[in-house]
């Protein structure tokens, strides 16, 4: 993972790629890489959709090697939904096939003169960048499947959907499993539109002939590894719950906190959350014949995934996550799983953001476009989306589109993203990040529940009334820094449980680079990756104002705790102070 | 309790439903306890004591398994010192992924996260010392895996209604898996249960057999 992939897409010339080494780049691997790499060479002012903006895609520093859990893929750019700069990642297999044919990060520049569609093919003999205007408008799944025909079933893939081809500020970019399906998504922020206007729908990446990325102390590696894998089967989080009910684990309790935003955020309880829960879904998946356990990627040990299928028993979709089933669920008054399955699916097809499209669709239902509940309505919805109609064409441009559209104003959004299924009245601390992160509301953030074992900013006492300002910013840190190694965030409960399971992960990447790196350091890299963020964003005009809520957080009292979010604009301000 | 927070309803069930079937769908019957069973207990008595009298669960599955714990949706840190002092709502739940997880784990490192929370109005204090107080408990992920088979072999009670809407969710499985239900010790078609429940009000005894 020596090299970067720059393809030039126009409009002076046909697309042409070229490598080279990684420079000043060197040492950054996921988020750390595409917002390196964005922050230094796209103009903050640039039009996102524009020749001057670039799409980076990038694995992580343990990608491509045996390291457990290391499969996730970031995605960089200026985003078109926030204006800011954007970090989305994914699972699937692209991350590890990618690096494993020595890429630490494609970049996609400039725009092709004409309306064009191309593909792009990778292995280790080079780079094919050919037209690909017969897979134009197709849904996802038939991209894939076309590719597949075409390229054989050992590829992976990253496409877009029609709304990426439509620019839309919802749209993703889509990473194939293991069994070929584009079920992954780096979702957030409209990056799909950025591969779309850079006119590439697809990349196929096949690393046969290639072999696993060797570690500088193989012996050390390998026990590190071992221990890392052991300490999160051990784990109740990660080896019980996850496996057994995947991130929608959390609805039921989420909902008996009172926290779960409910018809567009109005409420923080759902009377149907039982029914989309994770429980009922796994008994769902397992009683039809699909898998309530299941990895994304080859080296995931937690497996917090599933396979939905229909009422025939036939492959529907991949397990709706917790955001997803939130999103189209309880936050659109909707207690049926298999329409939330079916919304996913037309979602993973069209390519776009679960979480922007469900709260999309909860501003629609608002708006009086819907009734709350209605799942048919809600279907024929996002299908408008994929069709691309005038009324697809708001929807599928986010909720914060949409609201302003049909005079809305409880929409809720943190600079023009859409809040992820934790109400930020009933989460206060999660608010802080909701409203400050550079991302634009954004629940993972802030995930990383380690900050305190990586000891930044010190231990905070949870106690103190400044908790909230001191754990998000140093949440916010540990997030950037695990982001940059391309381990799946879900590691996270294990780490912060036992010490010997964080050692191990250390050790791993130490063992792998041949350094000796300690908690301060990737402590100092978390710092890097924000700074160069926030930096960016402050150069395309953000300021304190963009650092807020929207201001129905703080006059409508949420129930049932009847609570209104209580942090003070100054406070926010302070969560840089690093 | 919440002004939106569902009554506790007492236990004085008028209906007794005995459902025998094969240990594979003992998992989907588990689902039912997140939908709430209804308990007495003596006002003042503690949160881990109410779990071990009237759960019958140990206190190593008290401290390490349940991690997060809600009273009337308020989360408990010390399940030693909260007291059950009115009709109360009690959820239970291992750890949880994810900051959400982490902020509303049981005395957890991560709860200045959601600070700023009112302090529960506390319930109305009954003034004899051995009066009784329902308390709703629902168990969900994990601890209703852990608990439930016991908790159902032994008879739970809860509302007809939400057995009734249990059911009804996931009658397609449970009416042909079923072995024999029998609803105050005369045996009825399966497909009778949702018809019979719905003549049925307050509370109902659920239990099952599970042979092998």
């Amino acid at each position: 993972m020596d090299k970067i992939l720059r393809i030039q897409m126009g409009p002076d010339q046909a697309p042409t790629a070229k490598t080279e080494p990684l420079g000043d780049y060197e040492g950054f691997g996921g988020r750390g890489m595409t917002s390196a790499i964005v922050a230094k060479e796209v103009p903050p002012l640039c039009h996102p959709l524009g020749a001057d903006n670039k799409l980076v895609i990038a694995p992580g520093l343990l990608s491509g090697t045996a390291a457990a859990m290391s499969g996730r893929i970031s995605v960089g750019c200026k985003s078109p939904l926030t204006g800011g700069i954007k970090e989305a990642n994914s699972g699937g297999q692209p991350a590890q096939v990618l690096a494993r044919l020595g890429y630490a990060a494609i970049v996609l520049e400039g725009r092709p003169a004409e309306d064009k569609l191309y593909k792009i093919m990778i292995n280790k003999d080079g780079v094919e960048i050919e037209p690909a205007d017969d897979l134009k408008m197709k849904g996802n799944y038939d991209t894939v499947e076309k590719l597949i025909s075409e390229y054989g079933e050992k590829i992976c893939c990253i496409t877009i959907g029609p709304a990426g081809e439509m620019k839309m500020l919802a749209s993703t970019v889509a990473c194939t499993d293991m069994e070929v399906r584009p079920a992954r998504h780096a979702a957030r922020g409209g990056v799909g539109a950025v591969m779309g206007s850079k006119g590439v729908k697809a990349i196929v990446l096949d690393d046969a002939g290639t072999s696993m990325r060797p570690a500088k102390d193989p012996d050390k590696f390998k026990e590190a590894n071992k221990t890392f894998v052991s300490g999160l089967r051990n784990h109740s989080v990660t080896g019980q719950g996850l496996p057994a009910y995947g991130t929608n684990v959390l609805t039921n309790v989420v909902n008996e906190a009172g926290a779960y935003p409910t018809y567009n955020f109005k409420t923080g309880r759902f009377e149907g959350a039982s029914a989309i829960s994770g429980e009922t879904q796994a008994e769902t998946e397992t009683a039809r014949g699909g898998k309530a356990t299941h990895g994304c990627h080859r080296g995931c040990v937690i497996r917090c995934s599933g396979i939905y299928h229909d009422k025939d028993g036939h492959y529907l979709t991949k397990q709706p996550e917790y955001e997803t089933v939130w999103a189209h669920g309880g936050n659109c008054g909707i207690d049926d799983l298999d329409s939330i399955a079916m919304l996913d699916r037309l979602d993973d097809d069209y390519g776009l953001d679960t979480i922007e499209m469900g709260a999309t669709i909860g501003v629609a239902m608002e708006a009086g476009l819907a009734e709350f509940g209605d799942a048919n309505k809600a279907i024929e919805l996002v299908r408008e989306v994929g069709k691309g109609t005038p009324l697809g064409r708001i929807l599928g441009s986010g909720a914060g589109v949409t609201g302003k559209v049909f005079g809305v104003e409880r929409v809720p959004v943190v600079k023009n993203q859409s809040m992820p299924a934790y109400d930020p009245r009933a989460v206060q601390g999660m608010g802080v990040t909701y409203a400050t992160t550079t991302m634009g509301a954004d629940h993972t953030a802030g995930y990383a529940v380690t900050a305190n074992l990586l000891g930044v900013g010190g231990n905070v006492d949870a106690l103190k009334p400044e908790g909230q300002i001191e754990l998000s910013r140093n949440l916010q840190v540990a997030t950037a820094a695990i982001d940059s190694t391309g381990m799946c965030l879900f590691i996270a409960f294990a780490i912060l449980d036992q010490q010997e399971t964080f050692q191990a992960m250390i050790d791993m990447i130490n063992a792998f680079h041949g350094l000796n790196f300690t908690a301060d350091d990737v402590t100092e890299l978390g710092k890097k990756v924000l700074r160069l963020e926030r930096d960016f964003n402050e150069r395309a005009g953000f300021g304190p104002k963009d650092d807020r809520l929207p201001d129905y957080f703080r006059t409508e009292s949420f129930g049932p705790h009847n609570v209104t979010f209580q942090i003070s604009g100054e406070d926010l301000d302070s969560v840089y102070n690093f | 309790m919440r002004p939106d927070e569902k009554t506790p309803m007492s236990c004085a069930p008028g209906t007794t439903l005995e459902i025998h079937l094969p240990r594979r769908l003992l998992s989907l019957m588990r689902l039912v306890l997140a939908r709430g069973i209804a308990y007495q207990a003596p006002a003042g008595i503690s949160v881990n004591e109410f779990l071990t009298k009237h759960l019958r669960l140990d206190a190593d599955f008290i401290q390490n398994r349940i991690q997060t714990i809600f009273m009337n949706g308020q989360p408990v840190d010390d399940p030693e010192g909260t007291r059950i002092q009115a009709p109360s709502s009690l959820a239970l739940s291992a750890a949880m992924p994810g900051l959400f997880g982490a902020a509303f784990r049981k005395d957890g490192q991560y709860r200045a996260m959601r600070r700023s929370w009112p302090a529960d109005q506390p319930g109305p204090e009954n003034s004899e010392s051995d009066a009784m107080v329902p308390v709703t408990v629902k168990c969900f992920n994990q601890v209703a895996e852990a608990v439930g088979d016991d908790l159902l072999g032994r008879g739970v009670c809860m509302d007809a209604g939400d057995f009734l809407q249990f059911w009804n969710s996931q009658h397609t499985v449970l009416e042909p898996g079923c072995l024999g239900v029998w609803m105050d010790g005369t045996q009825i078609n399966p497909e009778q249960v949702a018809d019979r429940l719905c003549e049925t009000t307050g509370s109902i005894v659920v239990k099952t057999h599970a042979p092998g």
